[in-house]
């Protein structure tokens, strides 16, 4: 097997294309989900026994569909276009999931944290702002880069409503050239090289949060 | 009786009744989106039903077996990152980190591009969905099986060593099913989440149960009926494994 490398670099502005609408769609998605996942993460803390039932209902049905059938019902029986289908599709999955990161992160504070608080004269929504909330993100960090990294893996599925990303460019380089090899290759690096960036940015932020509050 | 006795003996009926009431809640909501969908174009799809039931065992069958087979993979895997020694690991870990962190549709696209160009024939598509699902499972479920493993106290081997057992055997008959007893919950969830997975192998040209219901859909055209068939089968087939999972916990508290 011989490996010819020039096919790609004569579609390489299709690939740069692609990179930069699976920036643009994990992006999006990574901003979106991560507001809704957090908030309902929130809720779920809440002792109050039917907003649980119902929130754990929804995270339940939302998490057991898969994605791509959620994106093509957006797609082609709700209407929206490719883009707007794409971002809400993938928004929508990952907020489950990332709900329930938020909650185990809350969830995994000392109780005295809550009382203490509250024994200051703090009001409840004072305790969650200033006290609960901003340790539990600095606990969710490395479960959230985990689940953005997972977004941008979710994000290929987009080119089955062929929205022209990473991995549309893959199958079309093989249908051009019979040269998918090559391309799957070079996409998986691409691939990898978001994950890392996720990552180390990730990392960054942790070592931030140290040195600011420690 | 004290007081926090009295208490607890409250809450807990008011537990009781409060369970019954969203039971109560959930089959009328349940008989009311039944009420509501009952309109849908159903009878486009009954004289189909065969087809998508084929379909659904398609899906189910490629689930399975690529479970088991990604079982039996991942098990030396996982060995080989939580024992072996420098060179081993390293590629143990490279394999597996490359997997997980490709989408399943590149890791597809590997196997059907890619075999071919190895072998110099075209790849058939249960062939190359297979391959690809068993790939994606072995690389998640070493991951797995590696945490069941470490999670095994060190004592047990040398306990085994100890009664002259050889280090094969250690692992055979002494470590790996207690591990595995560690990791079935885990295990289970990564099921639910490989059966979600084989809705995109239909790229390669498998007809599972998201292309069947596609192609279906195509010559009918009864979207609603379609994508609201898809979610609830989903849903139940997910859900089903979600519940064995807490008849498990149950069993072992």
């Amino acid at each position: 097997m011989t490996l010819d490398w020039t096919v790609i670099w004569q579609y390489r502005e299709e690939v740069a294309k692609g990179l930069w609408m699976t920036i643009q769609i994990s992006g999006l998605s990574i901003l979106f989900s991560t507001a809704v996942g957090l908030s309902i993460g929130g809720l779920r803390v809440i002792p109050n026994f039917f907003l649980q039932k119902i929130l754990g209902l929804y995270l339940d049905v939302i998490r057991n569909i898969p994605a791509v059938v959620k994106l093509f019902a957006i797609h082609f029986v709700v209407g929206l276009d490719a883009f707007a289908a794409g971002v809400l599709a993938l928004s929508l999955h990952q907020s489950a999931y990332i709900a329930d990161v938020m909650s185990s992160s809350l969830n995994a504070l000392p109780k005295g944290q809550l009382e203490a608080s509250l024994a200051t004269g703090l009001s409840h929504a004072q305790a969650f702002r200033r006290v609960l909330l901003p340790q539990a993100l600095r606990i969710a960090i490395p479960p959230l880069s985990t689940q953005f990294v997972q977004i941008v893996k979710n994000s290929a599925i987009v080119m089955l409503i062929s929205l022209e990303d990473l991995t549309f460019v893959t199958s079309h380089i093989q249908l051009e050239t019979f040269r998918g090899m090559e391309a799957s290759i070079v996409v998986t690096f691409l691939y990898l090289l978001i994950a890392f960036a996720i990552i180390v940015s990730m990392n960054l932020i942790q070592a931030w949060s140290n040195r600011r509050f420690q | 009786m004290s007081a926090t006795a009295i208490h607890a003996k409250h809450r807990a009926r008011l537990q009781q009744r409060q369970n019954w009431l969203w039971r109560g809640i959930l089959i009328l909501s349940l008989c009311t989106g039944g009420w509501l969908i009952r309109d849908l174009e159903w009878g486009a799809l009954w004289p189909s039903a065969g087809f998508i039931a084929k379909g659904l065992g398609a899906s189910i069958l490629l689930s399975v077996l690529s479970i088991g087979l990604g079982f039996l993979v991942a098990i030396p895997m996982a060995a080989a990152r939580a024992y072996g020694a420098r060179p081993l690991k390293s590629i143990a870990v490279a394999c597996i980190e490359s997997i997980r962190c490709t989408p399943e549709l590149m890791v597809i696209f590997w196997v059907y591009f890619g075999v071919p160009r190895i072998t110099g024939n075209p790849v058939d598509g249960w062939f190359a969905a297979i391959f690809s699902m068993t790939l994606v499972a072995a690389a998640y479920m070493a991951e797995i099986i590696r945490a069941g493993l470490k999670s095994v106290n060190i004592g047990q081997w040398e306990a085994g060593r100890a009664t002259g057992l050889r280090d094969i055997q250690i692992f055979s008959r002494i470590i790996l099913p207690q591990a595995l007893k560690n990791m079935l919950m885990a295990l289970l969830s990564q099921s639910v989440m490989l059966f979600k997975t084989t809705s995109l192998v239909y790229i390669v040209g498998v007809i599972e149960f998201f292309r069947a219901m596609q192609i279906v859909n195509n010559r009918v055209y009864a979207p609603f009926a379609t994508y609201a068939l898809l979610a609830i089968v989903y849903f139940i087939c997910c859900w089903l494994i979600t519940r064995l999972e807490g008849l498990i916990k149950q069993h072992r508290q």
